[in-house]
């Protein structure tokens, strides 16, 4: 069985948000929620570097322990944390135990209270039947049903987003970290954790 | 230099990244410079652990969502262990304690019976901040207790939707519940407060046990009574 992951390659993401967009835009997902968001580190100093964080679909899922009404479930086929919106009572639990700050919550109750949650759900829709409208309501489109990757992962521009199965994302990102090792930068971009020094750098750093 | 630093904090990040990816769990990190030239990659990893959040700058009008990686761990063996266990021992030793006292010492009656003179102890308001109080309490003690033991003694028995359908009244009903029992402490705080200074008589009345342990005899406690809120709370 396949174990579905997210990987943000922290060398690539460019801070464009559009898989945040890309998300928002899919599953129509209410205003003043995100479910997927782009935090740059280090904003504007040397070795600044974005990551774009959703939903980790943990094995050992903090949120599924402490849920109260125990709403959360790993689909079968691909591993994905999914919860159901039906029996969500929209304590907030999930949000304090999530190390990843998936879970997000509509104010939709009296004086601003939480809603049902709401949080990446690997483009894997709900409980309900596969796109099933009820499920595209509550959850957004179902992708995965449709042999789908998740649409931020598809559409990241320079792919530093990889989606699918655990075992291959993290073999192709391990490549593309030997190949950084390997490979001779472009003049001037200071990526490759090998480089060695220009004659000339190698001057300035001994005086 | 700065090639070096750059190749240090990528080092660092992405080991970072592979640790959450890998794992799967909660990995957050202590503030570390990440530019800073003595930051080796297994001190990074040893910053690894639950602590402070690790956070950066967010362009969405959420400010929450710039923390990237929060401890959610320790928040979570609080909820699922130690408040499970403080929570089990102390229902079970109250209702142990209670059981064991009846055995003890039986139903303590009215020495001489009822009398027939009914005279007017508290008045309205007094009658009102205690039942308010009391209510309310028990109210916030059942729809309270159901969020850390309803999933383990109800849900088996109601079956996953109808316990949803009352988990999710029980906590409109806890949070609203929860203003009157504030205004009913408060109420009580105000109209007893004054009695509630310990004097001769209740320190006699202490030293004799209250007359709990004791037939036929009755401690002279002062009409403040408090030795009584010492015994059962302000209320």
């Amino acid at each position: 069985m396949a174990r579905m992951k997210f990987l943000c390659d922290a060398d690539r993401c460019i801070e464009c948000n559009a898989c945040v967009t890309a998300c928002k835009n899919e599953h129509e997902v209410p205003w003043g929620i995100n479910r997927r968001r782009v935090v740059p580190i280090n904003d504007g100093k040397p070795g600044e570097r974005s990551v774009s964080m959703a939903c980790m679909h943990c094995t050992d899922a903090p949120c599924a322990s402490v849920c109260p009404v125990s709403c959360f479930y790993t689909t079968a086929a691909d591993a994905v944390v999914l919860h159901s919106k039906d029996l969500c009572i929209g304590c907030g639990y999930c949000f304090y135990a999530c190390p990843f700050g998936a879970p997000q919550y509509p104010k939709t109750g009296n004086f601003g209270s939480r809603g049902k949650m709401d949080k990446c759900t690997y483009c894997a829709g709900g409980p309900e039947a596969d796109n099933a409208s009820a499920e595209l309501d509550k959850y957004g489109r179902n992708r995965l049903a449709e042999g789908k990757l998740p649409l931020c992962a598809e559409m990241c521009s320079t792919k530093a987003l990889p989606a699918g199965d655990g075992d291959i994302i993290a073999s192709i990102y391990k490549e593309r970290v030997a190949k950084r090792a390997a490979t001779a930068p472009v003049h001037g971009a200071g990526r490759s954790p090998t480089r060695r020094p220009s004659p000339s750098e190698a001057m300035h750093e001994q005086a | 230099m700065t090639m070096s630093f750059t190749r240090l904090f990528r080092s660092g990040l992405g080991a970072l990244l592979l640790a959450a990816f890998f794992m799967g769990a909660p990995a957050s990190a202590q503030s570390v410079n990440p530019t800073a030239q003595s930051v080796k990659e297994d001190q990074l990893m040893q910053a690894l652990k639950p602590g402070e959040p690790v956070a950066g700058r967010i362009s969405i009008p959420d400010p929450k969502a710039a923390s990237l990686i929060q401890s959610g761990r320790d928040w979570r063996a609080f909820n699922q262990e130690t408040l499970h266990m403080l929570g089990k021992w102390s229902f079970l030793g109250m209702l142990v304690a209670l059981i064991a006292f009846y055995l003890l010492r039986g139903k303590i009656r009215i020495d001489s019976g009822r009398s027939t003179q009914r005279i007017l102890r508290f008045n309205t308001v007094e009658r009102f901040a205690h039942w308010l109080s009391a209510v309310s309490f028990i109210i916030l003690a059942i729809t309270g207790a159901n969020v850390t033991f309803g999933k383990l003694l109800l849900a088996p028995v109601m079956g996953p939707e109808a316990f949803a359908a009352w988990a999710q009244y029980a906590k409109y009903i806890h949070n609203y519940v929860g203003f009157a029992f504030m205004a009913g402490v408060l109420l009580v705080f105000l109209v007893w407060v004054k009695d509630n200074i310990p004097n001769a008589v209740d320190m006699r009345w202490f030293a004799a046990g209250g007359g709990l342990l004791s037939k036929g005899h009755h401690p002279r406690r002062s009409a403040s009574m408090a030795a009584r809120r010492l015994c059962s709370g302000p209320w």
